[in-house]
């Protein structure tokens, strides 16, 4: 199966699934249609439109950019895992903690070599985020293990 | 309020302190944001957003339009010197761009490119000024069944037009619409698709979708192919001043590309990306010195970078006169005039002229910033681009995580951020248009309610919404638009 008709599947499946959700909710009549009946034409549409792109790829895969191999790969994964890391991470650690560690790592990730500049880096970074974000915009961050801050 | 008074009137408001530092800081925002690669216009106004709740719907208007207008300015700058555009609508710009800046005329082509953004800005504004009234009037008589009509028109001529193929740019309307019912319905306030989750019924909002598939998304990709530093070419004061013989053949291209730029902008679609190709085009089709094209001639230049300006301009019409965004720049402007509860409509130049002569006269004022800014400042911004990528990245993935988490202080926006980051990291290798999306989930509630009064009004009779003469042709047109390239190439297919 070509990339295109996996990301076909997805919306393929999220049609679907979307459709069948609608039926679920009052559809109304066509004079005063109710919740349920503009969602089942977008489910519809969706599903109808991703059928046709997964047919219209089998047989030529239309222009696409190659996905990076190697470390370019790495690169990108390692990345999009920090990320993950950093939003699941964040209300339990806080703030502070889970932002400079998401520098760290993504300066790594950059590949940055010396460590005491990297974490200098993300100290001095985050700091000044959260004096201005936390402090002068005022943005309830969560304190997270810093309860005192 | 004739055109004149209006402009007075608008000059009033957008002079007063507060006015003009957001319309200064828009525009210092739009051209930085339109010099660094990797957060265009669209991720910066995501960012700013929330940022723009405290402020009155005025001023945030004239940020938000300057961030939008200011990084047509600052995109060129990019291109032209170090061959990566800004952002999208400059493109083309790097084709004869770039090639004069190889030849030692970097300065001239950064010139031409900011006088003919101002020129094009200016006039484009008259534009507006008188066009957005007419329409206004006419859209007085609009009911909910031409609303319905226009909207499918904009999301037809947006997936026909743009950059991808029409089926992937149809998918991402309705997965854009899916999006968009998420949360309670519009009409009765019924929950729709939560999940269960309590949050979900406020349904998803556009900043983590946005700030995810042009913030997140992109660094991704840039992620890639990175490097150090970006190498660029520095360029003197004095060689900012093309000769005489350039602007002469400069100038006819900045007109006709602000005539071009203009009309597409009033055209549902991304505007500023199509008028650039437009006017490259028509600019390399009627000049005399056709073969120069592609190796550094100044129309192919001046052309374009007026075009994308004008088109801005035009690209407020439809928002200011009928509420209806066309592109996914001006989908922010409506979101962050929604926030203060201002529905813009026909009535709104009547009823609020604040707003709207307001940002028209910000608009001539950040025009002219942005000439200052994009000339003598020009080495300060290509500075930035100095920055070494591994800070900017980051600070990029930053700015995204603490935009999104400060619009609502909600954890689901930031799991909703960074899923539409992949999302858009894989739409984008896969050659999908973002633009598409982002408009099916800020238009599919509109359309929605349209939708179900038309019904309503016509008693369940969708002939009689399709016999009411402006909806009727409007479908048709939308229809016209789908099946006749279908036809086309079946018929290329058989022949």
């Amino acid at each position: 199966m070509s990339l295109p008709q996996i990301i076909s599947l997805f919306f393929l499946i999220t049609g679907v699934a979307y459709f069948i959700e609608s039926l679920k909710l009052p559809l109304g009549k066509a004079s005063a249609p109710g919740a349920g009946f503009y969602p089942l034409l977008v489910g519809l549409f969706l599903t109808v439109l991703a059928l046709s792109l997964f047919f219209s790829q089998r047989k030529k895969t239309e222009d696409i950019e190659e996905f990076p191999k190697g470390s370019e790969r790495t690169r990108v994964i390692a990345l999009a895992i920090t990320l993950v890391l950093f939003v699941i991470l964040l209300k339990p650690l806080g703030y502070i903690i889970s932002t400079t560690g998401m520098l760290i790592l993504i300066l790594k990730i950059f590949g940055l070599r010396k460590w005491r500049y990297i974490i200098l880096l993300s100290i001095i970074t985050t700091a000044i985020s959260y004096y201005i974000f936390g402090k002068l915009m005022a943005i309830p961050f969560p304190p997270g293990l810093l309860t005192f801050i | 309020m004739d055109a004149l008074h209006g402009l007075i009137y608008g000059f009033n408001v957008a002079l007063t302190g507060p006015n003009l530092l957001a319309c200064f800081f828009g525009v210092l925002m739009g051209t930085i944001v339109g010099v660094l690669p990797g957060i265009g216009p669209i991720g910066a106004m995501a960012l700013l957003l929330p940022s723009t709740f405290a402020l009155g719907p005025t001023t945030a208007l004239i940020m938000m339009a300057g961030i939008y207008y200011g990084s047509m300015y600052g995109g060129s700058t990019t291109t032209i010197l170090v061959n990566v555009p800004g952002e999208a609508a400059s493109v083309v710009t790097a084709i004869d761009g770039y090639q004069m800046a190889r030849k030692g005329k970097a300065g001239a082509a950064l010139a031409v490119a900011a006088v003919g953004s101002f020129v094009a800005g200016t006039l484009g504004l008259i534009g507006l000024m008188f066009f957005a009234p007419v329409l206004a009037k006419a859209a007085l008589e609009f009911g909910p069944p031409e609303y319905f009509a226009i909207v499918i028109v904009g999301l037809v001529f947006l997936s026909r037009i743009g950059s991808s193929s029409a089926l992937k740019s149809f998918i991402m309307v309705a997965f854009g619409l899916l999006l968009g019912t998420v949360g309670m319905e519009p009409v009765s306030g019924f929950p729709r698709f939560t999940l269960g989750q309590l949050q979900l019924a406020q349904g998803i909002e556009l900043v983590p979708v946005a700030m995810g598939l042009y913030g997140i998304g992109e660094v991704l990709i840039l992620a890639e192919r990175f490097s150090d530093t970006t190498p660029t070419i520095k360029v003197k004061f004095k060689e900012l001043f093309p000769t005489i013989a350039e602007w002469k053949r400069a100038f006819p291209s900045i007109f006709r590309g602000t005539a071009i730029g203009f009309v597409i902008g009033l055209i549902p679609g991304p505007a500023a990306i199509i008028s650039t190709f437009a006017s490259y085009s028509v600019e390399k089709r009627i000049s005399k010195h056709p073969h120069e094209f592609g190796k550094g001639a100044i129309e192919g230049v001046a052309g374009p970078e007026s075009a994308n300006n004008s088109a801005t301009a035009g690209a407020m019409v439809p928002l200011l006169t009928l509420g209806i965004p066309f592109a996914p720049a001006t989908a922010m402007l409506l979101a962050a005039l929604l926030i203060h509860g201002v529905q813009p409509g026909p009535l709104l130049i009547t009823q609020k002229p604040d707003i709207f002569w307001g940002v028209v006269a910000s608009m001539y004022i950040g025009n002219l910033l942005l000439l200052i800014l994009n000339l003598p400042l020009v080495g300060v911004f290509v500075s930035i681009l100095r920055l070494p990528q591994y800070i900017l990245l980051s600070l990029i993935l930053l700015f995204c995580l603490i935009g999104t988490y400060s619009v609502n202080n909600s954890f689901l926006d930031l799991y909703i951020l960074v899923i539409m980051g992949f999302l858009g990291y894989v739409l984008r290798k896969l050659k999908f248009d973002m633009a598409p999306l982002i408009l099916g989930l800020v238009l599919g509630p509109f359309l929605e309610v349209n939708l179900r009064q038309s019904l309503f009004m016509s008693r369940g009779e969708v002939m009689a919404i399709l016999s009411r003469p402006i909806a009727g042709t409007l479908i048709s047109i939308s229809l016209a638009a789908l099946i006749v390239p279908a036809i086309i190439s079946l018929l290329k297919k058989r022949f």
